[in-house]
């Protein structure tokens, strides 16, 4: 093996030594800074701050009209994740098969009915009593064929807020 | 405008939070640097008269605190549990941190020489730092900054505020 000498010609070389002694001294100025922090933090524990006030916002009334599909779709995606934690959650020890799954003809009867009774409902009431991603997707189905046919109208006061279905 | 320093008194009140400058300034239609050196001036009178209630900069923004003399009182009255600590470990990263922001975790741990996930978590979870983006190198590490709150954990105005690094220390053995 022919011998390489180290400090022949290597201008990128580092001597290990040199370079963990500097490596030491960084990190030396920082244990210092830590310590010139402290008093720092000891002068403002005293201090206290307060929350802000709640008072109530003048809310202007926003019509989502426009921007429904998206909407409703990021409501979709809410309803969606909340059924894969729920059927995680179940443990399957045996699988049925249902004879007549249910169609978008019987989720828009049961939208209609709802609507009939109550005038209006939320769009998360709507989910209420399904449990299986089939059943969203048809519900969700049916709920766009009523937008469709201008039967309900999609109304929603401002971001984040409940999205109310009513009767046009 | 009847008086710039009591509006602006009345609007740190009622926000409770740091608001900035410049929302300051656009509510009382003036300039920044008007409510900058108004605010200066409450600032220096506040503290002198010693009230109960002084106000703070925190970074580009403004807001109340109480004045840390009366500590005493409001913990007999209020008994608010002790401030979060933080620990050694984490204060050297927040130290690393406040000094070179942005820095990645790699630049962190070539410095102490250790893994610093944990003390970075940590100090997320306490709100005095946040991911402020992604450098451009390879494997886009995180980049990460100290926030008003840790502005207003150490009391300073600014990152500024903090004492200058001690370059000397290192050379001492």
């Amino acid at each position: 093996m022919p011998h390489h000498d180290e400090d022949v010609d290597d201008e990128d070389y580092i001597d290990p030594e040199e370079e963990l002694i500097s490596r030491l001294k960084a990190y030396k100025i920082y244990k210092e800074a830590c310590v010139n922090m402290k008093p720092f933090e000891a002068d403002a524990s005293g201090r206290f701050f307060k929350l802000p006030l709640e008072y109530p916002f003048e809310i202007d009334d926003l019509s989502i009209a426009g921007a429904t599909t998206d909407k409703l779709y990021t409501a979709f995606k809410k309803v969606m994740a909340r059924l894969n934690t729920l059927e995680i959650e179940q443990s399957y020890t045996e699988v049925a098969f249902e004879k007549d799954p249910v169609t978008v003809r019987d989720r828009k009867k049961y939208i209609r009915n709802i609507i009939k009774k109550k005038g209006k409902t939320s769009f998360d009431m709507l989910f209420e009593d399904v449990y299986t991603k089939l059943h969203v997707a048809i519900t969700f189905l049916a709920l766009l064929e009523l937008l469709h046919v201008n039967f309900l109208k999609v109304e929603q006061k401002r971001a984040f807020d409940i999205i109310i279905i009513s009767k046009v | 405008m009847e008086n710039i320093e009591n509006a602006i008194e009345a609007i740190l009140f009622v926000a409770g939070d740091a608001v900035s400058l410049s929302d300051i300034a656009m509510a009382l239609e003036e300039s920044v640097l008007t409510v900058s050196s108004t605010v200066d001036d409450l600032i220096i009178r506040r503290k002198a008269d010693g009230t109960g209630i002084q106000v703070r900069r925190v970074g580009d923004k403004v807001q109340l605190s109480t004045n840390e003399i009366y500590e005493p009182y409001i913990k007999k009255l209020f008994m608010p549990e002790n401030k979060y600590v933080i620990t050694n470990a984490a204060i050297e990263t927040l130290s690393i941190i406040a000094y070179n922001q942005p820095v990645t975790r790699g630049q962190i741990e070539q410095i102490r020489g250790v893994s610093c996930t944990y003390s970075i978590n940590a100090l997320l979870n306490k709100s005095l730092i946040y991911e402020s983006g992604r450098k451009e190198t390879i494997g886009h590490p995180k980049l990460y900054m100290t926030t008003d709150e840790f502005l207003r954990h150490f009391g300073i105005a600014s990152v500024d505020d903090l004492p200058k690094l001690d370059m000397a220390a290192g050379d001492e053995t």
